[in-house]
């Protein structure tokens, strides 16, 4: 059994006639990290952590389980102790005044024991690498920082699936560096990670999976070389650019068939042309 | 007006903040009518800041600002906006209207604009920025992405000579950073002068001529986008990086760095075609 299973999901809002899901099956092992583009995305990541549907209102068919949960039958307060959300702005997460705060009030949603709490926190600011802001006041912190604290929140949860939707959208590139050096230990230390997330050269090397929506219905589900081989034409996603001067100059250029996804494949790759 | 005068021109301009924190530190830089410009920095080192100094949101607390050959502590806000249109970080901080092509008229006629330009600048903002769709929803059911190019065609249909963008693509896919991208450069080839503060390091590359780096209120870069990308030190410190293709060409020992896919291709192509002749003879 897969830690994942989306089957034949399907969804649409209140008041509205569009089917913003539709017939949505595949899964998602334990471990893997998968990025997910096109329309329709935030909303796969909310059937995800039963956001729907149990909180936003709308029509909703299928089956998603996580962790063997059926997200329709369980309760939410269920469902989020194996599935930890991260948004796109960190000031959204952060309740209190302080990272500490922050961190425990999170806990303290999932009913976690006082006497487990330090450790636990101890251990998740360690991973964002935010041990020496605890008692730092949240507004003081820079983007990448607040954004690690969110996730460090979660982290303290132990989720064994974090959600992320757009997590580096407000920050500047300092942050987005912080937040993805944060998710590649996150990954090598076992994590489930779905996201969605538009920096293609720092997502390219991560990710097990991607998974394309196009209205609503899935596309494509690969792993990256063979994703960017297959949407080659398409528009909307954004590549790696080294990827993309491959399939500009495969043909012309005889480049055999392993497509380069990082700047170090790229240098290797064209330095023998 | 020539294309070299400078429209914008800012000298020794310091500005601290009423809490005293100093956000901007003796800025020296002249930008000319049908510039290109864009401007790169980490948040919080005086970006915004700056580029509020050139529509008088803010006056100098040193130094001096003059547009257009007025300086800008003697004009008033409303005068300086006929000229130098200004589209926010955050689109909801611009929204008045209630449906989106009352919302696209409001800056047009706030200006004073003649009601038959007014309606052709709305429908052609409508049309570039893929608005069409959406033209008589409130702007608060447009997607966060709607919104941010809702905030740019406001801004758009009011022509203005300088036009200004904070972090215009938040929440924009490819298709549509593209298109924007579109928007620009037509304006900008229509004599247009363009301001862009961006983190999207390929989006400056290929439409920026002249880009600066701005840390700690100081402008410590300032060059066409294939200079500043040179200085990997000076950028590395400031925590930035050029495009994935300019640092390929880089490594790849090119004499002049690729801004853009093209350029590296075409760039390869020339190489394996030289060596193919060289291989020949």
């Amino acid at each position: 059994m897969s830690l994942i299973e989306l089957e034949n999901v399907s969804f649409r809002y209140s008041g509205t006639s569009r089917m913003i899901l539709e017939d949505v099956s595949f899964s998602i092992e334990e471990g893997e990290f998968v990025a997910v583009f096109g329309e329709g995305k935030s909303t796969l990541l909310m059937c995800l952590c039963g956001a729907i549907p149990h909180l936003l209102p709308g029509k909703f068919s299928g089956h998603v389980r996580v962790d063997g949960m059926d997200t329709e039958t369980h309760k939410i307060a269920e469902i989020s102790r194996k599935v930890g959300v991260v948004l796109q702005d960190p000031e959204n997460q952060l309740f209190n005044l302080t990272v500490e705060g922050d961190v425990v009030f999170g806990m303290e949603n999932l009913q976690v024991p006082p006497e487990d709490m330090e450790a636990r926190m101890v251990d998740a600011l360690q991973t964002v690498r935010m041990s020496d802001f605890r008692r730092r006041m949240s507004h003081e912190l820079s983007g990448g920082q607040k954004q690690r604290a969110a996730i460090a929140s979660v982290l303290a949860m132990e989720s064994k699936i974090l959600v992320m939707d757009e997590p580096t959208r407000e920050l500047d590139p300092m942050g987005t560096e912080e937040v993805f050096e944060v998710l590649g230990r996150l990954k090598q230390q076992g994590k489930t990670i779905v996201i969605v997330e538009n920096d293609p050269e720092h997502l390219a090397p991560l990710a097990d999976k991607m998974v394309l929506l196009r209205d609503g219905h899935l596309e494509l589900v690969a792993e990256p070389r063979e994703f960017y081989r297959r949407i080659k034409d398409d528009k909307r996603i954004r590549f790696p650019q080294v990827t993309q001067l491959y399939f500009q100059l495969e043909e012309k250029m005889g480049l055999g068939s392993k497509v380069p996804l990082t700047l170090e494949e790229g240098v290797e790759l064209f330095s023998r042309v | 007006m020539s294309n070299n005068d400078v429209i914008i021109d800012v000298q020794q301009l310091g500005h601290t903040y009423p809490n005293g924190a100093k956000a901007l530190n003796g800025i020296d830089l002249q930008i000319r009518t049908g510039e290109f410009l864009g401007v790169i920095g980490q948040n919080g080192a005086g970006k915004t800041t700056m580029v509020k100094h050139f529509n008088g949101l803010l006056k100098p607390t040193e130094g001096r600002v003059v547009v257009k050959g007025v300086d800008t502590r003697n004009a008033q806000v409303s005068n300086l906006a006929r000229h130098v249109g200004y589209v926010f970080q955050n689109p909801d901080h611009q929204i008045f209207a209630s449906n989106v092509r009352e919302e696209i008229a409001f800056g047009p006629k706030n200006i004073g604009m003649d009601k038959a330009t007014i309606e052709r600048n709305v429908e052609e903002a409508i049309e570039v920025l893929d608005l069409g769709g959406v033209t008589d929803i409130h702007p608060f059911r447009l997607s966060r992405g709607q919104r941010q190019r809702l905030a740019i065609a406001g801004v758009l249909a009011m022509k203005p000579e300088i036009f200004m963008l904070d972090e215009p693509t938040g929440g924009q896919d490819r298709e549509q950073v593209l298109r924007l991208r579109k928007v620009l450069q037509a304006l900008n080839e229509a004599g247009h002068t363009i301001i862009l503060i961006t983190h999207d390091m390929e989006l400056l590359a290929e439409s920026a001529r002249r880009a600066i780096v701005v840390r700690g209120g100081k402008v410590i870069l300032d060059g066409p986008p294939t200079e500043v990308f040179k200085h990997t030190e000076e950028l590395r410190k400031t925590f930035l990086t050029a495009p994935q293709i300019t640092r390929l060409s880089l490594e790849l020992g090119f004499s002049m760095p690729a801004t853009t896919v093209e350029e590296a291709a075409q760039e390869l192509l020339k190489r394996s075609e030289s060596r193919k002749a060289g291989v020949g003879a």
